[in-house]
């Protein structure tokens, strides 16, 4: 046992040994990440110093840049499951090993989740007020406290899945199926419950008649799905040209029609919401009025939301056309479509549901260049994390990172005593 | 191109040196990030950071807390408060109500309310709002904020201030997390102060905006402080809590009007125990045409408005 | 450039970026934090719980100055005061008692001191004063159409520091609330249940007591129609420079700041009543 957990600590041991391994263009990548990093390192401890008056919210539009992160990334994180599905729902060989990449995007994005909530509270110092058992854990009724368990409950299991798979594949073991196949039928509900959650965190508020919506819920989850498997389109690519893993364009075509659904039923979706709001034209249209026309001679958000609309609308002409199966046509594509619902779910909203307040006051939200500098670090911190996921998974995964390359001597025993499922 | 790692742990000194410079402008750039925290005047104390819920306090924890707050209180201001935990009165159920007729938006009942409650100046805190209606609506979209004509009432308006209603749902109570918002038994929705995390979903919560948010460090004027104090209510808040209107608990569980009923100058205000059958309330919820805001949301305030005829 | 190369250029450029943004963050280049401005202090009239007026019978109460209540310095005790009538039988306000004529007020109150040259009154043939422009709505009104022009509906012509009700009961200047009652039955009823006019106190009745203000403390006899009262300052952004929150249809007035605009408006009548206990 005991030699059982040192040869796992040397295991991760060994993976950090490897961050700090590349080349030029490696350690200039990492070299900006740490840029942004810093600064926005430093923006926190400003905002942490002086309070959340540092950023450009109010006492009227009380959730700003932070909080549409952290509801666009919480997408981006259950979208790891659309590779999970093909994979073992219907035995998708090609997406087979690509599984693990994307669930490591999974851990990176709920990561900056999790760094976005807490640069977003007031005291994060109380932060253990929400630990079940210790604080006081407002389930099941907060929609809040849901999101807390399902967050790093789904960080837990794609941690648990990756992490197994990887350290099997360096002590050359097969995975006992019994050890991870569960956890990730567990995580293909779980990613959809974690967005779902999320969107119920809006759903929920009847004072807010602009999210007071059930079709929330459901664009939540297309969206999510359009956007996240973008991402992993381009990141895959990434890897397939800074490192030598194989990795087929026939696996970027399913994703590419995995994409390509998801976007129409988005855009469906929309052109629902938008039919309900205008046709009905009630009081409760406000928001969307402001959002899509302007209110009151306010119109800040005009601009944003179209753009996102004509991004959306040319990623899906470009999704749909036979066109998008060349790799030039289908990275413009995801790019369009994942910068498109970026601002369709960041600003289009959550700050549109506090424009007008309750009380019919019209306050506008511009986020502080300290409030930028802080969004701006946690996604270097993302992307950084990320890249040394890869950095470890990728070496690992090709059998070049293994225990038996490694320059140590390994006694007969201890290769065949080590971890669950044996030989 | 790969490149091989480094199986034998073998480096040569110019790289030793540049991977130690590295680390170490790096490292020295992080703390220099943290520089800002030189400034950080306020850090909770051991005691204050393993504080418990208000529900789970012992009577003893409590005097040492309110202790440790008039200890604090005194420190920052120059004076020492008088500060307790109120609790509520037995078969008392508050219940405001306010009459649109007589309202004529003079807004006394706002700094009133901010004198009495110790709220933050600057950055201001008020948990009153007076909407100036126009007449002939209840659509708030039409309402106007910061009126400021030399009088009021102006023509072809009335006057509708809006608070905390303590409601009977409480959309911000089912929100909170961390359960640091709740309705005591005398119907006031308070916030323990010292448990609140700051998420602001309370805020987000609330249809009738009446939450507010330290957003800075609050600062209230040294010799305006009310040393009247009590845990719950009106105590000074720190940077990063919610608070709101909590029908000036360190008051009305003393049995005394809250203060924007005291100053409003035409008794618009009205405010007492609904269980008591002779109060101004009970009789105002019998006999005159009373509504409440937002009634479809379905929180069932404790705040009501009616008209005189 | 061989990869070793730019390799240890990457690197050192690195190093030269780190140095930078330590330079950069101890001396905060990346913009100082601005504090919030001090906190500018509320009129004390903002906060004011007294009354709008003290009435008479609180001045007789708290043992006042009622010199101005002393009728019998200027009229003949036991000699009934005839009421200056114009052509249409209308009651004309005389000079002495300039107080009825423009509500509760005196010149000075409004106009300052070195206008006082200025503020000579005029007269018409009736000898009744001419209005100056923009005072109009000052005048002696107790109810429309001038139905109470005529000081005998409320006064005793013959005992004139008692008032008499239309039935012709008498009550002294202390107890003018029921004459009022006379006539505003249900305003009363309401009063009496606490639903109409200022209560203060305590609410539980058995843990103190509950005062509540006669008619007069806000009710000038002569001019009862409540006064407008200057609104205390309109509340400000978190963050300022926002563009003000939608007027309906009508924008905030020219010259309403926050100071709350000038005394021009005369009818601007602001609270300035001693502190309540």
């Amino acid at each position: 046992m005991r030699r059982a957990v040192y040869n796992y600590l040397y295991f991760l041991w060994r993976c950090v040994r490897l961050i700090f391994e590349g080349d030029w263009r490696y350690y200039t990548w990492i070299g900006v990440l740490l840029v942004f990093m810093l600064l926005g390192l430093n923006a926190y401890m400003k905002q942490f110093v002086h309070g959340l008056a540092t950023t450009g919210m109010s006492d009227q539009v009380s959730w700003g840049v932070y909080i549409a992160n952290f509801t666009f990334l919480v997408g981006v994180a259950a979208a790891a499951v659309m590779l999970v599905i093909p994979v073992y729902v219907y035995g998708n060989r090609d997406l087979h090993d690509l599984v693990i990449f994307g669930e490591l995007l999974a851990v990176a994005a709920i990561l900056m989740c999790l760094a976005f909530v807490v640069v977003d509270l007031g005291r994060p110092d109380r932060f253990w007020h929400l630990l079940p058992g210790i604080g006081r854990f407002h389930w099941p009724i907060s929609m809040l406290s849901w999101d807390v368990i399902v967050l790093n409950g789904y960080l837990l299991l794609n941690l648990h899945i990756c992490g197994y798979l990887l350290y099997c594949r360096y002590v050359n073991k097969h995975p006992a199926k019994w050890f991870y196949i569960p956890f990730v039928f567990i995580a293909m509900v779980w990613a959809i419950s974690i967005h779902t959650v999320t969107a119920f965190l809006y759903v929920g508020l009847g004072g807010r008649p602009f999210w007071n919506s059930a079709i929330v819920g459901p664009r939540f989850i297309a969206s999510a799905f359009t956007s996240g498997p973008a991402l992993i389109i381009l990141a895959l690519q990434v890897i397939r040209k800074v490192t030598d893993y194989q990795i087929t364009n026939r696996a970027l075509l399913t994703l590419r029609s995995i994409v390509q659904v998801s976007m129409l039923i988005n855009l469906f979706l929309f052109v629902n919401e938008l039919f309900k709001e205008f046709y009905t034209d009630s009081l409760h249209v406000a928001s969307a009025r402001y959002l899509f026309l302007g209110l009151h001679g306010h119109s800040a958000l005009v601009p944003w939301i179209w753009t996102a609309l004509a991004l959306n609308l040319a990623a899906t002409i470009l999704l749909v056309l036979p066109l998008s199966q060349s790799l030039r046509y289908l990275n413009v594509a995801c790019v369009l479509a994942f910068v498109g619902i970026w601002i369709e779910k960041g600003m289009g909203l959550v700050i549109p549901g506090f424009i007008p307040t309750p009380l019919g006051e019209l306050v506008e939200y511009q986020p502080t260049l300290n409030e930028t500098l802080i969004c701006l670090g946690i996604w270097a911190f993302g992307f950084w994390a990320y890249t040394i996921f890869l950095r470890m998974a990728v070496p690992i995964l090709q059998g070049r990172v293994n225990r038996n390359n490694e320059d140590r001597p390994w006694s007969p025993e201890e290769v065949q005593g080590v971890g669950p499922g044996g030989r | 191109m790969q490149r091989q790692p480094y199986a034998t742990g073998e480096m040569s000194r110019r790289s030793f040196l540049r991977n130690t410079a590295i680390v170490s402008s790096a490292v020295a750039a992080m703390a220099a990030a943290l520089a800002p925290l030189r400034e950080l005047d306020e850090f909770p104390s051991l005691e204050e950071f393993l504080q418990k819920h208000y529900k789970e306090l012992t009577p003893e924890e409590m005097d040492r807390i309110l202790k440790r707050i008039a200890d604090e209180v005194e420190k920052e201001y120059g004076r020492r408060p008088e500060i307790k935990d109120y609790k509520p009165l037995n078969g008392v159920q508050f219940v405001y109500c306010l009459n649109l007729t007589r309202c004529v938006g003079c807004r006394k009942c706002v700094h009133a309310c901010v004198a009495e409650n110790n709220q933050s100046r600057s950055p201001e805190i008020q948990y009153i709002r007076v909407l100036e209606m126009p007449n002939g609506t209840f659509d708030v979209e039409q309402s106007e904020h910061t009126y400021q004509p030399p009088a009021v009432p102006r023509e072809q308006r009335y006057y509708m201030p809006v608070q905390c209603h303590q409601c009977r749902k409480p959309p911000c109570v089912k929100a909170c997390p961390v359960e640091a918002t709740w309705q005591e038994e005398d119907g006031i929705t308070v916030v323990d102060y010292d448990w609140c995390i700051g998420c602001r979903y309370c805020e987000a919560a609330c249809p009738y905006w009446a939450r507010r948010f330290n957003w800075a460090k609050p600062r209230i004027p040294k010799d305006k402080l009310n040393l009247n104090m009590s845990y719950l209510g009106n105590r000074p808040r720190k940077k990063g809590v919610m608070e709101k209107c909590h029908f000036c608990i360190q008051r009305t569980r003393a049995g005394r009007y809250p203060a924007c009923l005291e100053v409003c100058p035409t008794g618009s205000r009205k405010f007492g125990n609904i269980l008591d059958p002779e109060s101004e309330v009970s009789y105002i919820l019998r006999n005159r045409r009373v509504f409440v805001l937002k009634e479809e949301v379905g929180t069932m305030p404790r705040f009501y408005y009616y008209f005189d005829v | 450039m061989t990869a070793e190369t730019k390799e240890s250029v990457v690197l050192t450029a690195m190093i030269l970026v780190f140095v930078a943004l330590y330079g950069v963050f101890v001396e905060d280049l990346t913009g100082r934090v601005r504090t919030p401005p001090p906190p500018e202090p509320t009129p004390a009239w903002a906060t004011n719980t007294g009354t709008v007026r003290i009435s008479a019978a609180e001045v007789i109460a708290t043992d006042g100055d009622t010199s101005m209540m002393e009728c019998y310095v200027c009229h003949t005790e036991g000699e009934r005061q005839p009421l200056k009538l114009d052509s249409e039988g209308r009651v004309i306000l005389v000079v002495e008692h300039s107080d009825l004529i423009f509500g509760k007020k005196r010149c000075l109150t409004c106009h300052d001191e070195s206008e006082e040259a200025s503020l000579e009154l005029e007269y018409d043939d009736d000898g009744r004063v001419i209005l100056p422009k923009g005072h109009e709505d000052l005048v002696l009104r107790h109810g429309e159409y001038g139905r109470n022009n005529n000081c005998y509906n409320c006064h005793n012509p013959d005992k004139l520091d008692e008032l008499v009700t239309r039935q012709g009961k008498k009550y002294p200047l202390s107890e003018s609330t029921m004459l009022c009652v006379s006539c505003h039955g249900p305003t009363y009823r309401d009063w009496l249940r606490g639903l109409h006019g200022r209560t203060s106190g305590y609410w539980n009745r058995e843990m103190g007591e509950a005062r509540r203000e006669p008619c007069a403390a806000c009710h000038d006899p002569h001019h009862p129609e409540f006064p407008h009262l200057r609104p205390a300052p309109a509340p400000r952004r978190l963050h300022g420079g926002q563009p003000q929150a939608f007027a309906g249809a009508h924008r905030r007035e020219a010259g309403g700041d926050g100071d709350g605009g000038s005394d021009e408006n005369h009818s601007a009548q602001t609270a300035e009543e001693p502190e309540e206990g």
